[in-house]
């Protein structure tokens, strides 16, 4: 090694490996509200997920000596039963489990699907891109209640009917935005260097494309979760969703409003907690904005 | 002196053109960046490109590479290792790129990916084209970051590219473009983007590293300094032509054509006076090039008659291991 040329020193080495996303989420954890909104929503996913255990009935089981039992924080029924005798606050918990499930698993694979889609296409570029893109807009255009009525006799109803049809309507917007990332990556100097190594199509997407849409992803994927929820409370309510007895916030809301005069208790259990999932979820979607918008520093 | 006859050649090309349909409306049609050139380069030489900017200096690397923009396009030939890089199919193309053939690029900034740690990025094409292991992949990445002189290479091969400068950064892509083992670097003006203390170092570590690798380098720069220091051989580049072509040492003692000699008068030197105005060639680039009747330079050229504006001149020998397109230069009929 010859002595004439200095090493550069001038940074610390010392600093420890941190990538782009790594200083994201730690910007985003300064958030206050946001912070506040994952720990209330890790709450109620929690609540949902294992709170039915502590209770000897499950959300099925009808008790026929209390049906119809109002609020009584200290029986056997906190919040009482309804009309069949179900407890409310189990039946709400569960129905939980289920409106969660089908939102955060609808989001990720809404979006999986939505950034393999336009990464490709964006990268591509081309007559390739036109078509792919093209697709798209004929699927915007189906009509979305009545493509789920269609899946569902496709599929014979039920849950994964609905998840499909939930995915296959949400999954477009985040192609698009990803789509419009890798068009402006796909002529980034580091995509070329990958093709001067050599790297194929199908590389240069895995490992240079799609790691540089995730900020953007995550951001939107945030916003598509409440989505996925309303859309499933939206379609059971209507009662092409969720189907008795399964719970989910969505049937538990509509049986709430048509006792709506007589017992509100019914329609505020669910909705309130549908409402502050959607609350908490908006926050962390904003927060995570504030943190990964880099024009917004 | 070598004088490379083109048979011993690694690189051959001949009669290289770039061009670029340009957008309807703007009036122009085609846009010619390189026009016929032709050239060789031996195993193990260091040529340098020269040129202002437009010149197309850098198209002849994006042509090799098969990295031009979607609208533009290169005939010609271009020999390399028994196959000519101009006519292969896009799989065929990936097997020479990053395996024998490989380039640095210009700005360093951009031409890492942010969102990978470095030394998984150095590894990736021996992970593609020689299907090393990952930690064998990483041990070769690691020990190359060495040879380039990043302190603590380990380290920092575990390091995201906004975590380090851009000095190193350019050593890390000059890393990258020879952890191959390539028979021929392309380097695409990989000093330009540099602060000029950095840049010494980088000029001085690609001569360390091209000698002892053997690897074959075109260095395509506007810096004469940069030329002086590492090539064996350079050519000048006017609007896509080439203007002349010589050893390093005979074209900065005597250059011919007066477009080379413009541009070495108008190199500042230590020994000029302060305050003493700079010698320029007078008059502004031409955008693009061929198309036109004459030579490139005329219309700027101090020494220009009327021959030059209508007969395009032609590369000729001049003297050993050198040729120049100019109708004034002695010997040209």
């Amino acid at each position: 090694m010859p002595a004439d040329l200095p090493d550069i020193v001038a940074e610390a080495p010392s600093d420890p490996p941190e990538s782009a996303l790594a200083q994201q989420f730690r910007r985003f954890r300064r958030n206050r509200l946001a912070m506040a909104g994952v720990l209330v929503l890790t709450l109620i996913v929690l609540a949902c997920f294992l709170g039915p255990y502590a209770f000897p009935f499950t959300g099925a089981d009808a008790d026929f000596d209390a049906i119809g039992q109002g609020i009584d924080l200290f029986s056997a029924h906190p919040f009482g039963t309804d009309d069949f005798g179900r407890d409310l606050l189990v039946r709400v918990l569960e129905g939980g489990r289920v409106s969660l499930t089908i939102g955060f698993l609808g989001a990720l694979t809404a979006g999986v699907i939505g950034v393999l889609y336009g990464a490709i296409a964006g990268y591509a570029g081309g007559r390739t891109d036109a078509w792919m893109m093209r697709a798209v807009e004929v699927l915007y255009g189906f009509p979305y209640v009545i493509l789920v009525i269609l899946l569902s006799l496709l599929l014979g109803g039920g849950n994964l009917a609905l998840f499909a049809a939930i995915v296959f309507t949400l999954w477009l917007t985040p192609a698009v935005i990803v789509r419009a990332q890798a068009q402006a990556l796909s002529r980034r100097e580091f995509v070329e260097a990958a093709r001067a190594g050599g790297m194929t199509g199908a590389q240069i997407v895995v490992t240079h494309i799609v790691p540089n849409t995730l900020s953007v992803a995550i951001v939107y994927g945030s916003l598509l979760v409440p989505e996925v929820i309303l859309a499933e409370s939206f379609l059971s309510f209507l009662g092409i969703g969720i189907k008795e007895p399964q719970a989910s916030w969505g049937n538990l809301i509509q049986i709430g409003t048509s006792a709506m005069t007589t017992d509100l208790r019914l329609l505020l259990l669910p909705a309130t907690l549908l409402a502050t999932v959607l609350f908490c979820l908006n926050f962390i979607a904003d927060g995570l904005r504030d943190a990964f918008d880099p024009n917004d520093r | 002196m070598r004088l490379i006859p083109m048979t011993d050649s690694l690189l051959s090309v001949r009669d290289l053109s770039v061009r670029f349909t340009l957008p309807q409306g703007t009036g122009m049609g085609v846009g010619v960046a390189v026009d016929g050139i032709s050239f060789g380069v031996a195993p193990g030489e260091v040529l340098g490109i020269v040129g202002e900017s437009g010149s197309g200096k850098s198209q002849i690397l994006f042509a090799l590479m098969g990295l031009l923009a979607s609208n533009g396009r290169a005939t010609g030939q271009a020999l390399f290792d028994g196959q000519d890089l101009l006519a292969l199919s896009a799989p065929a193309l990936d097997r020479v790129r990053g395996v024998t053939l490989s380039m640095i690029f210009q700005d360093p900034m951009t031409s890492l990916n942010p969102y990978q740690r470095v030394g998984d990025q150095l590894a990736e094409g021996l992970r593609a084209h020689q299907g090393l292991s990952r930690g064998a992949a990483r041990d070769a990445a690691v020990a190359m970051l060495d040879r380039v002189r990043i302190p603590d290479a380990a380290t920092r091969a575990r390091h995201y590219p906004h975590q380090f400068s851009g000095g190193m950064r350019q050593r890390v892509m000059i890393a990258m473009a020879l952890l191959v083992r390539p028979k021929l670097l392309l380097a695409d003006e990989p000093t330009t983007a540099l602060d000029v203390t950095v840049q010494a170092q980088v000029i001085d570590l690609m001569a360390e590293l091209a000698a002892e690798s053997g690897a074959a380098t075109i260095f395509v720069t506007h810096d004469l300094g940069v030329v002086a220091r590492l090539c064996d051989r350079v050519i000048v580049l006017y609007g896509g032509r080439i203007m002349e072509e010589a050893p390093a040492t005979t074209l900065f003692a005597a250059p011919r054509h007066p477009y080379a000699q413009g541009l070495l008068a108008a190199t500042p030197r230590m020994a000029t006076p302060p305050g003493a105005r700079m010698t320029t060639i007078p008059g502004t680039p031409r955008s693009g090039a061929g198309g036109t009747a004459g030579c490139p330079f005329a219309p700027r050229c101090a020494a220009v008659h009327d021959r030059c504006r209508d007969e395009t001149p032609s590369l000729r020998v001049s003297g050993p291991g050198s040729r120049v397109a100019c109708h004034l230069v002695e010997g040209a009929p």
